[in-house]
């Protein structure tokens, strides 16, 4: 029976851990690394070493950065009488690419999941919590995902923030913009129905 | 509603299947093993409702191949249509109804409706709540696409739920890590509460009096839905009530990590003559009163549908009397429903039976007109 080199096997091992990376993708990936030229891979290892020595949380929204504190918490010109509360760092990125929203951000790094064993105490609520006493500050805007997680954490936030004063908010959810009604799925319309508003 | 013609491909025993159904009375017959069920189950799927046996699709595929496909053409009594549904290892499963495509398999049961008569129908009455549960579930979800969504998600809410009564337990977590979730779960139990409690006010009443007239008029049945919440009248006030008794029965749930009380814990109650059936009824009566509760759900569809689903009988007449067999068989009829029986051996009363029958002899996966 023969086994790959040792070098192979542990470069396999390596890229299986990655999300969404099962063993046979690993092995297309170890032998298209292994066909690139020296340089590219030394780039990727390098851009791999780089982003971990340098990006650490922002001390403030706790978004992934490499200044401290990071560009949007540093920009004078934002907003801050609002601030976005999002789960991860990728939702900031959806939000600052509609250019429309010019407030503050703070990273939670997850949802609520019990079953993950993921509780307040794992989240970066702590720190928004220490935001919250700036004069400036007149709304938190929740956009967590509509999930019953999102929806969990969203409650908490609001059970925490609202007795301090601050107005709390939740991004509505329904239909698509631009969608066709008939084409809506039926969870989501029933949605849109229950968060009718008064025109 | 009808299904004309079907086609199988790799689907179960079947390599490749193309039949044509008669509308009235369709029977299958064959020794066991031979593929009668797979049959019906292919046409249980075509309603979107999961399959008979509660299968998973990579079960259903023929042995070593890679995908299967059904595909059927019918009408109901709004269109024509055919349905297409292709699942496949390697992508996902996709249903299509006159080649557009769905986003859920669950809005088939916008077009066909079924209903499957099986001799584990018994369980109705004799088997534990789940049984039960699932009955009233599968209803709801065939009248509302919306239900089988609200239902999931309660359970997911419930889930996370008891995995904060575990942290709690064992202080990880505090009381307070209850609150976000009770809040989410309030609404959604008595979301799922109201559909249940008006499905089962339908299906009791029909249930009464399918009962009777099965039964000559003998016993009574009486068909409730036990709540383990103390409902008001007034489904609006549900959510806010539910969440008080989550609040007073906190300690409880915590000490046993689990929640006690919900639709997840619920229960139908039947009862003959004031009795409970699953104690007191003979054998006898508890197939009686299963069978009224199978064609209480016909006359639900009927009621919301307006017309009568695909009715599926499983091997059901092997558990049956001749008299009996013969008396559910001119109920299905009345019902103008479009039947598929399968059978192991010819029954001498369907032999009567006139009008469109189809009679087809189902050999290893392949199905042939039947001639005497």
């Amino acid at each position: 029976m023969f086994y790959y080199a040792e070098p192979i096997a542990l470069l396999i091992e390596e890229l299986a851990k990655l999300p969404g990376v099962g063993p046979k993708t690993a092995q297309r990936l170890a032998f298209f690394l292994l066909h690139v030229p020296r340089n590219e891979a030394v780039a990727l290892a390098r851009a791999i070493v780089d982003a971990h020595d340098k990006i650490r949380f922002c001390s403030i929204c706790a978004n992934l950065t490499d200044a401290d504190p990071c560009r949007v918490c540093g920009d004078s010109r934002r907003d801050r009488r609002v601030i976005c509360v999002v789960a991860e760092p990728r939702d900031v990125v959806a939000v600052e690419k509609i250019r429309e929203f010019h407030g503050l951000y703070h990273v939670l790094h997850g949802v609520l999941s019990p079953l993950e064993g993921i509780g307040p105490g794992e989240l970066r609520i702590k720190e928004l919590l220490a935001r919250l006493g700036d004069p400036q500050l007149q709304e938190v805007i929740i956009a967590t995902s509509p999930t019953v997680e999102g929806e969990a954490t969203a409650a908490h936030l609001a059970r925490l923030i609202k007795p301090l004063g601050v107005k709390v908010t939740r991004i509505a959810h329904g239909l698509p913009v631009g969608a066709d009604l008939e084409y809506a799925d039926q969870v989501t319309l029933l949605r849109a129905l229950e968060g009718r508003r008064e025109i | 509603m009808e299904i004309r013609q079907l086609e199988l491909t790799h689907f179960r025993n079947y390599q490749k299947l193309v039949m044509e159904f008669q509308a009235g009375v369709n029977i299958l017959i064959g020794r066991n093993g031979q593929g009668k069920t797979n049959l019906l189950e292919a046409i249980t799927l075509l309603s979107g409702s999961g399959s008979l046996r509660d299968a998973r699709d990579p079960e259903m595929l023929q042995w070593e191949t890679e995908f299967y496909r059904i595909k059927a053409g019918g009408h109901n009594k709004h269109r024509s249509f055919g349905i297409e549904i292709c699942y496949s290892r390697v992508a996902p499963k996709t249903s299509r109804i006159n080649g557009i495509p769905l986003s859920r398999l669950s809005e088939l049961a916008l077009t066909v409706n079924t209903v499957v008569f099986s001799p584990e129908d018994l369980a109705l009455v004799k088997g534990p709540p789940v049984q039960r549960r699932r009955f009233l579930d599968r209803e709801i979800c065939q009248a509302s696409p919306v239900y089988a969504k609200v239902l999931s998600r309660y359970h997911k809410v419930m889930l996370q739920r008891n995995a904060v009564l575990r942290r709690i337990k064992e202080g990880v977590g505090g009381v307070k890590e209850l609150d976000p979730w009770d809040e989410q779960l309030a609404p959604l139990a008595a979301a799922v509460l109201t559909r249940r409690l008006t499905a089962i006010g339908v299906i009791a009443r029909h249930a009464r009096q399918i009962y009777r007239e099965l039964s000559a008029g003998s016993e009574e049945l009486e068909v409730t839905y036990q709540s383990s919440f103390l409902l008001p009248p007034e489904p609006e006030r549900w959510p806010e009530v539910i969440k008080e008794q989550l609040d007073l029965h906190r300690s409880a749930e915590i000490a046993r990590q689990v929640t006690l009380r919900g639709p997840h814990r619920d229960d139908l109650q039947l009862y003959l003559d004031g009795r409970p059936a699953k104690i007191f009824a003979s054998q006898g009566q508890q197939r009686t009163v299963a069978l009224a509760l199978k064609l209480a759900e016909i006359a639900f569809v009927r009621q919301y549908r307006e017309e009568s689903p695909l009715v599926l009988l499983d091997d059901v007449f092997s558990e049956l009397d001749p008299g009996r067999g013969e008396q559910l068989l001119n109920f299905l009829r009345h019902s103008s429903a479009q039947l598929f029986i399968s059978t192991t051996h010819p029954l001498g009363f369907l032999a009567h039976l006139a009008g469109e029958v189809g009679i087809f002899r189902v050999e290893a996966g392949q199905v042939y007109q039947w001639e005497g």
